[in-house]
């Protein structure tokens, strides 16, 4: 590969490998994510979907390969530092912070877009100028989804449907350029689906935040991506647009079986 | 919503204009506080608020971070010695040496903080009671340094010469301080650096999805809740003035971790609480036993009574007493009405 570092790279993903001990979780992955774009991975349980995140923001060290992020390499960077370049993140099994209130939980997110030093929050607490800035912006959000009843109550206590829309509303304070979603209507039911569905639309033309998505709900990634790339036992299966895949027979076969079968 | 932004907005205000009286009061209470007391009180009075400050300190470590120190009084004794052998030996000024033994404590912590960053609960809680045993052993066999076992006599505190050398003088010291750290341990908890630290409780992996460095704030919270007890070494050291090794056992340690169960972790108020509490609660006992008749001798039994009391704490209230308080605080709120929680409603956050 040559280093030419270009600007139009938004995410681009080549030769990604990610052993533990003998079991390969994904082997030489190539995925690119278009600025802008709603970019759908789906593929069966344990095709390598949320290892793929977990190299992307760092949880896991990639074993091979490189991923670059806006024409840098993050390959080497801590989860961290992947963030404060403007990676977010959801989870599968929820990690919103328990004990903390739900205006705590999505003041968090702003963390790496205040520039409150260690001496002004410790003299200033939450009369500091970025953190009224932050609160008010915090509560514009729970506003925004609905959920401004539940400011000042404990995270752990609320419904599921308020954790999720709170770990989203987290991300997106961070304001980051790429957020990735790990199954953002899992366990959901088909009213709930489809406002995450508008959610997620409105987060890419409101917000202008590339959307990066694990899923296993076809229907809805049919709605909403833009591409899609179809893992199958941690290889690219295929990679386009929705009715490629759709149409896509080995896609099909992974999905369904195949008919000789 | 019945629950309009406009209503909520004024009942905040409300809440807000009654925690200022209340803590109005209370500062009335600590000013006015020598002028009804007999010495002993004062002295009690003075030990409490050196507690309150390592209670403050603990917590933050803690409570608000999540990471486990069974050794806090290693940190005490820091601040203690260093303030005893500048003041003593080198003849530097006690108001110098104050924040000094805060600094060094903290040096401490930043040394203690490096190895802790790998161990979690119950495996960092036993390294810090490690590290706790080695700084008691520095302390004893330091001899040219910290004259070991026999111990340093400290000298007393002047203020532009007068003399602080009654408990009622030396309460206004440690109670300003007491008032001032209070003050940026409240700030922290409703800052961007208190939501950071409970944020590496909460979830690692989520802090870290946001931009938080573990290591960064692991170490952060080891270096301000030393320096806060470091600066309470120090005013203890030059309020008994006379130290030692044995002043700062694995105890000490334990019954800091006890104020904060008692109090209330993760909470400013829980920590004030609980170190008011176990430390008078001793001195309850005490006064109770002296009033039993004479018959009825348990004397004796007053550690008894004390693990006894513990244990009843720990199975009645285990959120500590600052959950109390906000409990009794929304039944008056809500008199008239059902005392039972809003639907919903978490009034406490439960320490994990």
């Amino acid at each position: 590969m040559t280093e030419d570092v270009n600007t139009m790279d938004f995410l681009r993903i080549e030769q990604l490998t990610m052993k533990f001990d003998g079991l390969i979780a994904v082997s030489n992955l190539d995925i690119e994510v278009r600025q802008g774009e709603i970019h759908a991975i789906i593929g069966p349980n344990g095709a390598g979907k949320t290892t793929v995140f977990n190299c992307i923001n760092k949880f896991y060290k990639p074993s091979g390969g490189r991923i670059g992020f806006k024409g840098r390499d993050i390959t080497p960077l801590p989860p961290h530092k992947v963030a404060e370049l403007g990676i977010a993140r959801t989870f599968q099994n929820l990690e919103i912070f328990p004990a903390m209130t739900a205006l705590e939980n999505i003041l968090t997110g702003a963390h790496r877009n205040m520039n409150t030093s260690i001496l002004c929050s410790l003299l200033l607490g939450k009369r500091a100028a970025e953190e009224r800035k932050a609160k008010q912006k915090a509560l514009d959000m729970l506003a925004f989804l609905g959920i401004a009843s539940a400011e000042e109550k404990i995270a752990s206590g609320l419904p599921y449907g308020f954790r999720k829309l709170l770990e989203m509303a987290r991300a997106l304070l961070s304001e980051p350029s790429l957020l990735l979603m790990d199954e953002p209507a899992a366990g959901l039911h088909e009213r709930e689906k489809s406002e995450i569905a508008k959610i997620i639309k409105d987060i890419r033309e409101d917000l202008g935040i590339t959307v990066l998505l694990v899923e296993h709900d076809m229907n809805l990634v049919m709605d909403i991506a833009d591409r899609i790339t179809v893992l199958d036992s941690g290889v690219v299966l295929a990679t386009g647009y929705p009715d490629q895949i759709a149409n896509d027979e080995k896609v099909i076969a992974a999905y369904l079986g195949t008919e000789e079968q | 919503m019945w629950d309009s932004g406009q209503h909520r907005k004024r009942r905040q205000d409300e809440k807000l204009e009654m925690n200022k009286v209340w803590l109005a009061i209370l500062l009335a209470f600590t000013a006015i506080l020598p002028f009804i007391s007999s010495s002993y009180m004062m002295h009690i009075a003075v030990m409490t608020g050196v507690a309150i400050i390592v209670a403050h300190g603990l917590n933050i470590l803690m409570g608000f971070t999540g990471q486990v120190s069974l050794g806090h009084a290693a940190f005490v004794a820091v601040g203690a010695y260093t303030s005893a052998i500048l003041t003593s030996k080198a003849g530097v000024s006690f108001w110098l040496a104050l924040p000094l033994s805060g600094v060094a404590a903290a040096v401490l912590g930043l040394i203690v903080a490096g190895p802790s960053l790998r161990l979690k609960k119950l495996y960092l809680a036993i390294a810090t009671l490690g590290y706790a045993f080695i700084v008691n052993e520095v302390l004893v066999y330091w001899e040219s340094l910290t004259n070991g076992t026999a111990g340093i006599v400290v000298p007393q505190v002047s203020f532009f010469g007068y003399a602080l050398d009654t408990g009622h003088k030396y309460y206004y010291l440690v109670y300003t301080l007491v008032i001032l750290l209070s003050f940026i341990a409240y700030n922290l908890s409703q800052s961007k650096l208190g939501r950071a630290l409970m944020a590496v409780r909460d979830s690692e992996e989520a802090a870290q999805s946001l931009g938080i460095g573990l290591v960064k704030y692991k170490v952060l919270a080891f270096v301000i809740s030393a320096f806060y007890a470091g600066i309470a070494g120090s005013l203890y050291a030059h309020f008994i003035t006379v130290i030692a090794p044995t002043s700062f056992t694995v105890m000490l340690s334990i019954e800091y971790v006890f104020m904060l169960v008692v109090g209330g972790m993760g909470h400013v108020w829980g920590a004030v609480l609980g170190a008011i509490l176990v430390t008078l609660l001793p001195e309850g006992i005490r006064l109770f036993i002296r009033f039993l008749p004479g018959w009825l001798d348990i004397a004796d039994l007053q550690q008894f009574v004390y693990g006894l009391i513990v244990i009843v704490f720990l199975i009645f209230e285990p959120d500590g007493l600052y959950a109390r308080w906000l409990k009794i605080k929304a039944y008056l709120e809500r008199f008239p009405l059902s005392p039972r929680k809003q639907k919903g409603e978490r009034v406490w956050r439960r320490w994990r």
